[in-house]
């Protein structure tokens, strides 16, 4: 499966996909959606937190601010089972990212969303980061 | 006797009397008395403050106080934002004007949506179908009602959890669009593979990629050869098996079937003849480290620089150490 999020809890501690989905099938009602386009699993009682965007613009670390922008309460955590990856220079930071990763990007004064092989050089993320390739 | 304007209602309808056990209707011209425009959010619309519309209303048994109102756009073309802020004002009006009820607004337009629906859709919590993207793109009529069917599934399961929030602008958006956008890279993966990759178990449409990360480090345990195909099977009880031209892999669902029979097997770049014995005691318990895929060839990098070459009536291994010819197997 691709497009892992990166998720924490509350005590900013790292959580397992995997483990969350496990959890998660327990109660089959949580699984809203489990086919050959993917996974999505109601996760809102549970304390998940999902780390957005690409982290500290010169580190890349993820934040653990809950009081940030990189760190978001999540209700659904979704997983597709189809995606690739590309190379996208954001920030100071080169990083991998999923190809189908979505990333919010500021048009004027609006915001889009926009996936990651659609970044362009020159647009800039709602946290301010400068795509420059 | 349900009447319907248009195939893309008859569908959407369909669907939704499916999957929301028959809380669903259809009505058209219906008379909306919508807020005269004194505000940004309807200040796109024209004309007397009565407006007609056509709409599909989809209930839950489960929440019987919530309703989904659809509206069908049957373009030609993308639909634009007047289409949405439409929606929104009509989505605005019920909730204001109709108690204890609440409804939440979804917009279908297997044609698209141009770029400028993305603001009005997520600032007033409106769903669209197919989701919005940074670029245009189009949808089969087929994955369109795929999503919404995958949409409204979904919906009824999550209304089981507290839902407030999903009332709150963008959050029905996001919904609409987390369950949906993965569509894409489905649609994208079946134009690239088409039926060559499939799950075993679920039959579900796959890709090479998905292969090579299931499979990426795990070990040869067997290679078996039947008349109904070519079966290998892997560390993690993984199997991978080429039936013709298509590939099943996944976990092992208890074998091939069909009675043994023999492959030619070749050693080396330029095939020379070896037995499968000779093969085997090359390959068993080496590990995946790389793939390949020719079309009518599929190849296995395996650790110890071997390559494992499968084809529907052929095996080939060979080393790619170098020098190449003191490396001969």
């Amino acid at each position: 499966m691709t497009d892992r999020p990166v998720l924490i809890n509350s005590k900013n501690e790292r959580v397992d996909v995997d483990e969350l989905i496990e959890r998660c099938r327990s109660n089959p009602n949580r699984i809203l959606a489990d086919d050959e386009v993917g996974l999505v699993v109601y996760v809102g009682d549970m304390d998940i937190y999902a780390v957005s965007g690409l982290g500290h613009p010169a580190t890349g670390t993820p934040s653990s601010d809950k009081g940030g922008h990189w760190v978001q309460k999540v209700n659904q955590v979704s997983v597709s089972r189809f995606g690739s990856n590309v190379r996208r220079q954001i920030g100071s930071v080169v990083k991998t990212l999923s190809a189908d990763s979505v990333f919010v990007v500021r048009d004027g004064n609006s915001l889009l969303k926009v996936k990651a092989k659609d970044l362009k050089p020159g647009m800039t993320l709602h946290t301010g980061e400068k795509v420059y390739w | 006797m349900v009447k319907f304007k248009n195939e893309l209602e008859r569908r959407i309808f369909e669907i939704a009397q499916r999957v929301s056990d028959d809380e669903v209707s259809v009505e058209h011209n219906k008379v909306l008395s919508i807020e005269i425009a004194t505000s940004l959010e309807v200040a796109s619309f024209v004309g007397a403050p009565k407006k007609e519309i056509d709409v599909i209303t989809a209930g839950f048994r489960t929440c019987p106080d919530l309703k989904v109102l659809i509206s069908c756009k049957d373009y030609r073309d993308s639909a634009e934002p007047a289409d949405v802020q439409e929606w929104s004002a009509v989505i605005k009006t019920m909730n204001k004007y109709s108690g204890a009820s609440k409804y939440l607004g979804l917009v279908v337009c297997p044609s698209g949506f141009t770029s400028g629906c993305e603001p009005w859709a997520s600032s007033y919590n409106l769903g669209v179908i197919p989701p919005l993207k940074g670029k245009k793109l189009r949808f089969t009529e087929a994955t369109c009602d795929q999503m919404f069917e995958r949409f409204l599934v979904a919906l009824g399961k999550r209304l089981q959890f507290p839902h407030q929030e999903i009332f709150e602008a963008p959050q029905f958006y996001e919904f609409v669009y987390q369950l949906t956008e993965a569509f894409e890279g489905r649609d994208v993966s079946a134009k690239q593979y088409g039926e060559r990759y499939r799950l075993m178990g679920t039959g579900w449409v796959s890709s090479f990629p998905e292969l090579v990360r299931m499979f990426m480090g795990k070990g040869i345990q067997e290679i078996d050869v039947t008349a109904a195909g070519i079966n290998i099977r892997f560390s993690d009880n993984l199997t991978f098996r080429m039936v013709g031209k298509l590939i099943w892999f996944g976990t092992n669902d208890g074998g091939l079937g069909g009675q043994p029979v023999p492959i030619t097997c070749e050693k080396n770049f330029s095939g020379q003849p070896c037995s499968m014995e000779f093969l085997k005691s090359l390959v068993l318990g080496q590990k995946m480290t790389s793939a390949g895929d020719w079309g009518d060839r599929f190849e296995f990098g395996l650790t110890d620089d071997l390559i494992l070459a499968i084809e529907p009536a052929r095996l080939q291994v060979y080393r790619t150490r170098n020098p190449v010819d003191q490396n001969l197997l």
